[in-house]
């Protein structure tokens, strides 16, 4: 851990707001996409996102530098939105309806200037469907895959996050994108490497 | 290889969690298996997929909108911190449920009896042996010694003192000097609010700080005198800063183990030289490691200090050191922060042209909307800019004042000497031995006068008893036969 991120903790830990504002200052962004990712959408993304920033910094006198910040951080993060999912769950009947009004909003911030508009829409319409198949997937696999596939962490790191077994997170990991391609397949046949069409790499052609 | 293994290795392939020799393996296995390598390419295009999603920009206001949530968290926890802790620990205490008083109901029973024949063995004691167990309980306390106080103007005088009394005038002497922050200018107070913000900083004891420092502001005006935080101040700090970012930052820590012959003269001394060169004791304890009530000449006290000295005093400091006591050459621990001072110094420079712009930006502004969101922007840019010369003010003190940790140890004389055992103390634990024994009779005569004294009172509550079960026991029958 960096001088810099320790002086930064200890100001926060006697309630400067402004140190902590400079401490998640990188993080905030991944900590709303990670929302995103496992909330499904955008308006419950921000909530939980700031509701996940402020227990940090509610409980930042509790932080005892025995893991590294970010590993808390992301804890708690995970832990927030698991539990507003919990609490989602119980008050919303249809998930699949919360899913289909974000589906306009979803669409417009995806981009990516260099690909031609035909691949580009279908690259978009497969992230949308793996979006959307990712809403079913059960939140043991959806949380593991996204701190996978977003923060880029390793086993070990995620295993120390969600406090569970690296086995686990393997196991986890495997079933829940095995569990995506089925989904996807059944889907969007054309788009994925499939049993019957010729196999080429990772990417089609 | 068996299919099943492999497939359960895939995402570890995909992920480069596998070792060489397992990844050599399953790319063997997939290289002939067809359908092993379908499973592959799809998981594999699921993780290229999932990693090429881009990520989302932060929604519009979500900074602004989190800003405000904070500062409303920070009210909160700073209006009542210690409540939400003191509830949390509360709660942690389990509380023993009723299967537990069902488990433990025999050992609980025997446990209540030998209380209650305890109690008749004490109640009828008179005054003697309980006073006795009392005082020499006390004495004891005392023996113990652990007569630690905080520093105080008149502190290695205090050494001197009981160390009972110590404490509480150790106590005296902070409503003392808090009082005279109030009176003098305005200077004074000032600095040692500087200075407990600095200690804190180094996490030293709140209370003792104050007082110290109040203390050595008072005694030693060669003092650097306290920047106020306005707005300009702040300005020439920062220009100040950028200056320094030439020269190299280092922080000097320091640690001294000494023995000493005679520890309140070498104490003495120290604080007079401390205070000559213009530094301070941040925190002082002292404590009795062995105390002869019979001759207090003979105790021995050792005591840990920490003290801040100007960086360019700090070889001297550590020379003069040797001539006060014995010990191993001083340690030197000496960190480098220029780099990190550099990089804070030239954000600030960056936040304060920023400053500047907004500014410019505010006078133009005509809307009043536009005014409330660039005032807005401006508050949290003076925000950001103050907590970086926090920082800096911060270092900049670490740097001008190295800290030296001295652990001062009184031995009795350098010379190593052999002292005969005295002879009395095997007589004296041969008292000890039949003093207690003494007690332990006295204890068991007095138990059993006791409980044989208090037999008539005990069998008339028996009786009592019984005839209220038997009564009981009638009215119950009479009840089910109507029944």
């Amino acid at each position: 851990m960096s001088e810099q991120e320790r002086l930064l903790i200890e100001r926060c830990q006697s309630g400067d707001v402004g140190s902590f504002e400079q401490l998640i200052g990188t993080h905030q962004q991944y900590v709303y996409n990670i929302a995103f990712r496992m909330m499904g959408n955008e308006e419950d993304a921000k909530d939980a996102a700031q509701e996940a920033l402020i227990k940090v910094f509610k409980n930042i006198g509790s932080y005892r530098h025995d893991s590294k910040f970010s590993t808390w951080l992301y804890r708690i993060v995970m832990n927030t939105c698991k539990d507003l999912l919990r609490k989602r769950k119980s008050n919303v009947i249809s998930i699949d309806k919360g899913i289909a009004t974000d589906e306009g909003e979803v669409q417009m911030e995806f981009e990516d200037p260099n690909a031609s508009p035909v691949r580009d829409y279908e690259r978009k319409e497969v992230q949308e469907t793996i979006q959307e198949a990712m809403e079913d997937l059960p939140e043991a696999n959806k949380s593991v895959l996204i701190l996978r596939e977003i923060k880029d962490y390793s086993y070990d790191e995620i295993s120390d996050i969600l406090d569970i077994p690296v086995g686990t997170v393997r196991s986890r990991i495997n079933r829940g994108r095995k569990m995506l391609a089925d989904r996807l397949r059944e889907r969007l046949p054309d788009h994925i490497p499939n049993r019957n069409t010729q196999r080429k790499g990772g990417e089609r052609a | 290889m068996t299919h099943e293994k492999v497939l359960d290795q895939l995402s570890m392939l995909i992920d480069g969690e596998l070792s060489a020799k397992e990844t050599a393996e399953v790319k063997e296995h997939l290289a002939t298996c067809a359908s092993c390598r379908e499973v592959y390419e799809e998981l594999q295009f699921i993780h290229e997929t999932m990693t090429d999603m881009p990520l989302l920009e932060l929604p519009d206001g979500f900074e602004a909108e989190l800003h405000e949530k904070l500062l409303e968290a920070s009210k909160e926890t700073q209006d009542q911190p210690t409540a939400d802790t003191a509830q949390r620990k509360v709660l942690q205490i389990p509380l023993p449920s009723f299967r537990d008083v069902k488990r433990y109901y025999k050992p609980l029973t025997a446990v209540a009896a030998t209380l209650l024949i305890a109690f008749v063995g004490f109640s009828t004691l008179q005054s003697g042996m309980f006073d006795r167990s009392m005082e020499s309980a006390m004495e004891e306390g005392i023996d113990a010694n652990m007569a630690t106080f905080e520093m105080a103007e008149e502190a290695p005088a205090q050494a001197k003192m009981a160390p009972s009394v110590q404490s509480v005038r150790a106590a005296d002497s902070v409503s003392v000097t808090f009082n005279k922050t109030v009176q003098p200018s305005n200077d004074v107070a000032n600095y040692s609010l500087v200075q407990e913000s600095e200690e804190s900083f180094g996490a030293a004891d709140d209370g003792a700080t104050v007082t110290f420092t109040v203390g050595a502001a008072e005694s030693a005006p060669a003092q650097p005198q306290p920047e106020m935080d306005s707005p300009e101040a702040a300005t020439s700090k920062s220009a100040d800063a950028k200056s320094k970012v030439d020269q190299r930052m280092i922080i000097y820590t320091a640690n001294a183990n000494l023995e000493v012959e005679d520890y309140d003269l070498v104490y003495d001394q120290l604080f007079k030289d401390i205070e000559a060169r213009g530094g301070y004791i941040s925190s002082a304890e002292t404590q009795y490691k062995y105390y002869d009530r019979d001759n207090e000449e003979n105790s021995l006290k050792q005591g840990w200090l920490t003290v801040r000295v100007p960086a360019d005093q700090l070889v001297d400091f550590l020379e003069s050191l040797k001539l006060l006591g014995r010990g191993p050459e001083p340690g030197i621990h000496a960190n480098d922060i220029t780099d990190q001072y550099r990089d804070v110094a030239s954000e600030v420079a960056n936040l304060e042209v920023r400053e500047k712009k907004l500014r410019e930006i505010m006078e133009q502004a005509e809307d009043v909307k536009d005014v409330l969101e660039v005032e807005r922007e401006l508050s949290r840019v003076r925000g950001e800019i103050n907590s970086y010369m926090g920082t800096l003010t911060q270092w900049d003190r670490l740097v001008q004042l190295s800290t030296v940790h001295i652990y001062l140890d009184e031995v009795e004389s350098f010379e190593p000497v052999v002292k005969p055992i005295d002879k009395n103390i095997f007589q004296k634990a041969s008292d000890g031995f039949k003093e207690s024994m003494n007690t332990v009779k006295r204890w068991f005569e007095r138990a059993f006068i006791g409980t044989v004294a208090s037999v008539p009172i005990l069998i008339v509550w028996a009786i009592a008893l019984a005839l209220l079960a038997i009564i009981v026991r009638i009215v119950w029958k009479r009840y089910t036969k109507n029944k």
